[in-house]
């Protein structure tokens, strides 16, 4: 089986100015369809930067990324956001839901523009924020917040969803819903999601544990002893 | 700024934020020119005709008495301490002919010594009686070695008598400070319309008296300033006084001696009246002497002639008897020579009987017989001796009636002498009689004579005497009404330059008032929301330099210099540019209607100051605020992102049938419109701001644009008017000839100027008073503002023409006063207001101007040329009519008004411009905070997957809306402020329409949207420039 997702030799340089940093030196790795893959590594390995090029928000510098046989890393800008828009979900750490639309509203926001999107309501259900869909994003914690954000991000019934560090800014607690609600939507809907931590522990959840340092893929492996969110402790 | 590290920061920010710096610069160099040019503008124009004024003396007060003032007068009145200058001065209005024959009629003034100085232009200044300085503004078009003649046809020319010459060469053209704008004024000789202004030597004039006297106050009060008004108020009653005073001891010595020249001459009358008398009777005594003597005279001559007739009648007797005698004389004379007769033939026959006897005896005695012897011989001798005795008897007989006869006719001839004697008498005394009649009947004609001498000296002297009489009550009358003198203390606001520009500069002024402030206010609401947000935006910044150890005050510092320096930049550019250009822009114009000075630009340290401090407290103040509240807080709080403005449902949403209808992102648009109250407010204030001046901009256009043809096509349709000099109180016979063969259609008036009294002020108004209304819409369509009709006034009531009641506050219904320049006046009712956009007009009939003045004519007509004719011949053909003053070709002048006009463009082009930057940096500074406040959530949207379109229209949409919203605000708030701008506009003598185009409407919108359309051009590169994996990285 092909793989869904597909680094091939990736190097990314920013340019500011003169100085040129090197994000990515030659990332490859591969994740099949329907995994739950966490990508680890230190603060300022890539980790990001890879979520960011895989998620077609950012370009490459050189080498190529495919999803599902189709080459990302070759689409103009146009194409880029229609990828955005029908193939790829965002999950990011501070939420950027939008402040001026209620839960609800941000949930459409998304599906409104896709193929086939998700009943927003009902997605909304689904992350258990049912009673809350109307409220703003202001009335709502934080990880309420996060979940408005996953709900938006699975409406658009993606192929791919990306989150980087969804967790970051909630507590023990609410990550671990957080995630679980990944999980859970990983396992029952199939779709494929990428989850960006530091949190080494949490790689005992994932089918796919792909650890980046200092713009490389250090190691890649298939977790045997996969875990349910609840019963993993940091 | 004491850090280092900050100062860095602070010239990063301005680097890494341009634009937003930028904005702030522009919008405040906006505000700040906008307000200062306009404020300055008003004190540049004053400045550039004050300085002027000043420089040559204005006058103060002008002083006028219906008596004149004297050389004494004016030197008494130097020696007031509130005077610097006192003068007297001569003028006079007069018509004057130029060499090719065009009348002119002239304001004449004495050339001034200090006071109201002229400056020269060209040529130099009159050196001789008959040498004159021509206004330099003059429409006349006389030139430098122009002869111009006073006109002795004019009736009404006071110049004639007024004047030394009649003859001027002209030597200098000047610009006079008593003229200092385009209007002359009126007069009342010739046609009334003044052409300009001549100054001649004091010694031209033919004057006792002084006709006004200017007096120049010890004060250097700026014009129209309330120190000069207040100072003027304040001396005003002492020169009252003076004035009156003054006049007053004069009229009392005039009086006197008027009073003394009529005593003497009622003295004088008395003494003639005596006189007279007494001859008169002298001569009626005689006359009655010579009645007496002819009375006599007739009754000798009748005596006498009845004498005659007796004699007469004697010597008829006399004549008769001697008639009688003679013929008696004559039958005996003639028996006398009847007897001879018979005596000679008795006596020849006896002789022959004798000779025949002597015969006989002879024969007898020869034969010898002696005859004695014979018997016969001796009988017939007897018988002859016989015979011969009878005829002695005879002779006898006859001898003694002859001497009976001779001493009979002796008697006679005697007789015949006396009787001659008498009648030669009475012829003698016929011819004596005839002779006395004759003498008589010259006598009684000397005497009729002398009669109808006396009658007529009689009469003489009673003619002379009621003569005298009423020539003395005529002066005893003028006296009488010879009372106190009027005595007028005018002060500036008469004078039509200087009023004038009092309220073309307030026009501005008004302006300058509304305008600004405005802008200042957009200008303060955009550093605020700038400023805020870039604050709100460095929250973290400012909680890391906080938790670092800054202090508030060099944290804030930051900021402020960040906003300040933009401001100051913004302001110095804006003062620099806005106090030069507005003035420059708006002084074209005026320059054209004022006299031709240099613009001086002015320098208001308190302008400066005032801009320079809006203009911190609209930045470095606004930011002041906005830093404070974050500088309070602390570091802690600071750095943890601040919740979001948060989201809020909006009105709209509770209306469920548009909301549920709307589609799912214009839903997100409208709640975000109103999400940032500020902004909105903001952009709908600066686009309607920019939509107003847009709008206000071209209707401004429109108005004038259009308003000569309207004036001239819709309104005044008449081809031409002639003012002719009148004759026998209407047009002139040659005149009126040749517009019939000619073919024109005209109706006589009466046209001339009079002032206008209103409040304290007069004004130059036009009066035209057609001989009858019920053709004059011909020639001038009388209606309303709104094309309704309106009624021709009827008797003592008058129509005005809309700029008079919008400006000098006449409304239906008042009575209004007017006055020509012989301080007759006119009272009227009111009755209409009709629309008119070319001089004052009041309309009356000429009736009413006839019977109110007592006395009035026919001096104009409105002309109608025959279709297709060509107007320049008719020109042509009718000037060369006698009596013609002048034509005015109201095509030619329509073209000439719009021309004029073209000269406001600079202002429109002004204020289209400033709208352009308004909205320009308005919408530009707005869409920057939006998209600013707003890059995680474009980021978000983006990383949703909107297409490059959608995201901007994402954003956009908002600023159509905005635009569109603002946009029809603008319109609204434009209607008002073109129509409070027209209302202030006063280009005197022209008033324009509350016109706004459609298309204009159409236009300020489609700008404003261009406008809007060329920011979102600008900003789409930034949408395009949004990072998404940067923007959404941090909380920042
Ligand atoms: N826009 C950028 N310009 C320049 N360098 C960048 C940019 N974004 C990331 N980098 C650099 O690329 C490298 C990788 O960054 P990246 O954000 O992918 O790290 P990360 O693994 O996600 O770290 P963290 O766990 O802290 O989020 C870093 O060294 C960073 O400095
Ligand atoms: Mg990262």
């Amino acid at each position: 089986m092909p793989a869904f997702v597909e680094f091939r030799n990736v190097k990314k340089i920013y340019k500011t100015g003169e100085v040129e940093i090197e994000a990515l030196s030659d990332v490859s790795f591969e994740i099949g369809k329907g995994e739950f893959c966490v990508i680890v590594g230190a603060s300022g390995a890539g980790k990001t930067t890879i979520l960011n090029i895989l998620g077609g928000m950012d370009t490459l510098t050189s080498g190529s990324v495919f999803l599902d046989g189709r080459e990302v890393s070759a689409l103009n800008r146009r194409e880029l956001t229609a990828y955005r828009r029908y193939d790829v979900g965002f999950v990011f750490q501070f939420y950027n839901l939008v402040q001026n639309l209620t839960a609800r509203e941000n949930v459409e926001l998304a599906a409104q523009i896709c193929r086939d999107p998700l009943d927003a309501a009902e997605t909304l259900r689904q992350v258990g924020l049912a009673d809350r869909m109307n409220n703003f994003p202001a009335q709502l914690s934080g990880g309420e917040q996060q979940r408005v954000a996953i709900a938006r991000a699975l409406a658009k019934n993606p192929k791919l969803l990306l989150c980087d560090e969804p967790t970051g800014a909630l507590d023990y607690k609410t990550g671990k819903a957080v995630l679980k609600l990944l999980q859970d939507t990983c396992r029952e809907s199939g779709m494929t999601v990428v989850v960006i931590t530091h949190n080494q522990a949490l790689t005992a959840m994932a089918d796919r544990i792909i650890t980046v340092k200092s713009g490389r893929i250090e190691s890649m492996r298939l977790n045997g002893d996969i875990k349910d969110v609840e019963s993993i402790e940091w | 700024m004491t850090h280092k590290m900050l100062r860095r920061s602070s010239l990063r920010d301005i680097r890494g934020s341009f634009s937003r710096y930028f904005a702030i610069m522009a919008i405040i160099a906006l505000g700040v020119g906008f307000f200062s040019g306009l404020r300055i503008t008003t004190p540049a124009m004053l400045k550039t005709v004050g300085d002027f004024l000043d420089e040559k003396n204005f006058y103060d007060f002008r002083l006028l008495s219906a008596i004149g003032w004297e050389e004494d007068q004016v030197g008494e009145m130097k020696g007031e301490t509130s005077a610097r200058y006192v003068e007297g001065s001569y003028s006079a209005d007069a018509v004057f002919v130029t060499d090719d024959g065009r009348e002119l009629v002239m304001k004449l003034h004495s050339m001034p010594d200090k006071i109201n100085g002229i400056s020269l232009s060209e040529g130099r200044l009159p050196e001789a009686s008959d040498e004159c300085v021509a206004d330099a503004g003059f429409t006349g078009g006389v030139k430098i070695g122009d002869r111009i003649t006073v006109s002795l046809t004019s009736a009404d020319s006071d110049g004639k008598s007024a004047l030394k010459h009649r003859e001027f060469v002209v030597v200098g053209t000047a610009d006079s400070s008593l003229y200092i704008n385009f209007e002359r004024g009126n007069s009342s000789v010739g046609s009334g319309a003044v052409s300009g202004f001549i100054y001649l030597l004091p010694e031209a004039f033919d004057l006792e008296y002084y006709t006004e006297i200017y007096v120049k106050l010890d004060t250097d009060g700026e014009i129209y300033s309330d120190e000069y008004t207040g100072y003027i108020d304040e001396v005003r009653p002492v020169w009252e006084d003076i004035a009156e005073r003054s006049s007053g001891e004069r009229y009392s010595r005039l009086y006197g001696d008027a009073k003394g020249k009529i005593d003497e001459a009622k003295a004088e009358l008395d003494e003639k009246r005596l006189d007279g008398r007494r001859e008169l009777d002298d001569a009626k005594a005689e006359l009655e002497e010579a009645a007496i003597e002819i009375a006599n005279g007739e009754t000798e001559l009748s005596d006498a002639e009845n004498e005659i007739i007796r004699r007469e009648k004697e010597l008829a007797d006399a004549k008769a008897a001697l008639d009688e005698g003679k013929a008696a004389l004559e039958s005996s004379a003639a028996q006398i020579s009847d007897g001879e007769n018979e005596l000679e033939s008795a006596q020849s026959a006896l002789d022959a009987a004798y000779a025949e006897l002597s015969a006989g005896e002879t024969a007898y005695s020869a034969v010898g017989i002696d005859p004695a012897s014979v018997p016969e011989l001796s009988a017939a001798r007897s018988e002859l001796a016989r015979r011969q005795a009878q005829i002695d008897a005879m002779r006898s007989a006859l001898g003694s009636a002859k001497s009976e006869y001779e001493a009979g006719y002796a008697e006679y001839e005697k007789n015949q002498k006396i009787y001659d004697d008498g009648v030669s008498q009475i012829a003698g005394a016929k011819k004596k009689l005839s002779e006395s009649a004759a003498e008589l009947d010259e006598a009684k004609r000397k005497y009729s004579d002398g009669l109808a001498e006396y009658a007529d000296a009689e009469k003489e002297y009673d003619e002379k005497i009621a003569d005298a009489e009423e020539e003395i009550a005529d002066a005893e009358e003028k006296l009488g009404e010879f009372s106190y003198p009027a005595v007028y203390l005018l002060d500036r606001s008469v004078n039509i330059g200087y009023s004038c520009l009092e309220s073309d500069s307030g026009i501005v002024r008004q302006i300058s008032r509304i305008f600004p402030i405005f802008f200042i206010a957009v200008a303060a609401l955009v550093c605020m929301t700038t400023m805020g947000r870039m604050v709100e935006d460095s929250r973290t910044q400012i909680g890391v330099l906080k938790a670092l150890g800054y202090g508030s005050a060099s944290i804030m510092g930051k900021f402020i210099f960040y906003s300040g320096s933009a401001a100051a930049v913004g302001c110095v550019t804006g003062y620099a540019l806005g106090t030069w250009l507005f003035p420059y822009v708006i002084w074209l114009p005026y320059e054209l209607m004022y006299i031709p000075l240099r613009l001086k630009y002015v320098f208001s340290p308190a302008l400066a100051a005032i801009s320079l401090i809006v203009s911190l407290l609209c930045s470095a103040g606004v930011t002041y605020l906005s830093c404070r509240q974050e500088t309070r807080e602390t570091a802690a709080a600071l750095m943890r992102p601040k919740a979001p403005a948060a989201g809020k449902r909006v009105f709209l949403e509770n209306i469920g049938f548009i909301w549920n209808r709307l589609g799912f992102l214009r839903k997100v648009s409208v709640r975000n419109i109103f999400r940032y109250k500020k902004r909105f407010v903001m952009m709908i204030l600066g686009v309607s701001g920019s939509t107003a001046l847009l709008l206000t901009g071209l209707g401004l256009r429109d108005s004038i644009s259009g308003f000569a043809s309207m004036q001239y096509d819709d309104i005044q349709i008449a081809d031409a008017t002639v003012s002719y000099n009148p004759e026998d109180g209407g047009v002139p016979h040659e005149l009126g000839e040749k517009l019939d063969e000619l073919g024109v259609d005209y109706l006589p008036m009466y046209e001339g100027g009079f002032d206008l009294l209103y409040g304290s002020r007069v004004k130059a108004v036009n009066i035209q008073a057609p001989e009858s209304f019920d053709r004059f819409g011909d020639f001038f369509i009388v209606k309303d503002e709104k094309g309704g009709d309106i009624a021709f006034p009827g008797k003592d009531e008058a129509i005005v023409s809309v700029s008079i009641r919008d400006r000098y506050g006449v409304k239906v219904g008042d009575t209004i006063t007017l006055r020509d320049s012989d301080m007759r006046e006119l009272r009227l009712k009111v009755v209409g207001v009709f629309d008119n956009h070319v001089y004052n007009y009041v309309f009356m009939s000429f009736d009413t101007l006839k019977g109110q003045l007592g006395d009035s004519e026919l001096n104009a007509a409105y002309m109608n040329y025959p279709d297709g004719s060509d107007h320049s011949r008719m020109f042509a053909e009718i000037s060369e009519a006698d009596g013609v003053r002048n034509i005015t070709q109201l095509q030619v002048f329509k073209e000439r008004v719009s021309n004029m006009m073209k000269s406001l463009d600079f202002v429109v082009l002004v204020v289209i411009l400033s709208a352009a930057g308004l909205a320009f940096v308005v919408i530009y500074n707005l869409t920057n905070i939006n998209i600013t406040e707003r890059v995680r959530e474009i980021a978000t949207i983006k990383v949703l997957g909107f297409f490059r379109r959608e995201v901007s229209s994402y954003v956009m949409r908002e600023n159509i809306v905005l635009t569109a919203m603002g946009a029809a605000l603008g319109l609204v708030l434009g209607v008002f402020l073109h129509r409070f701008v027209i209302s202030q506009i006063v280009i005197d003598l022209v008033s324009f329409r509350i016109y706004i185009a459609p298309v204009s409407y159409i236009l300020a919108v489609i700008l404003t949207f261009v406008f809007m359309f060329l920011v979102d051009l600008f900003m789409q590169i930034r949408l395009d420039r949004i990072n998404m994996a940067e923007s959404l990285k941090t909380v920042e």
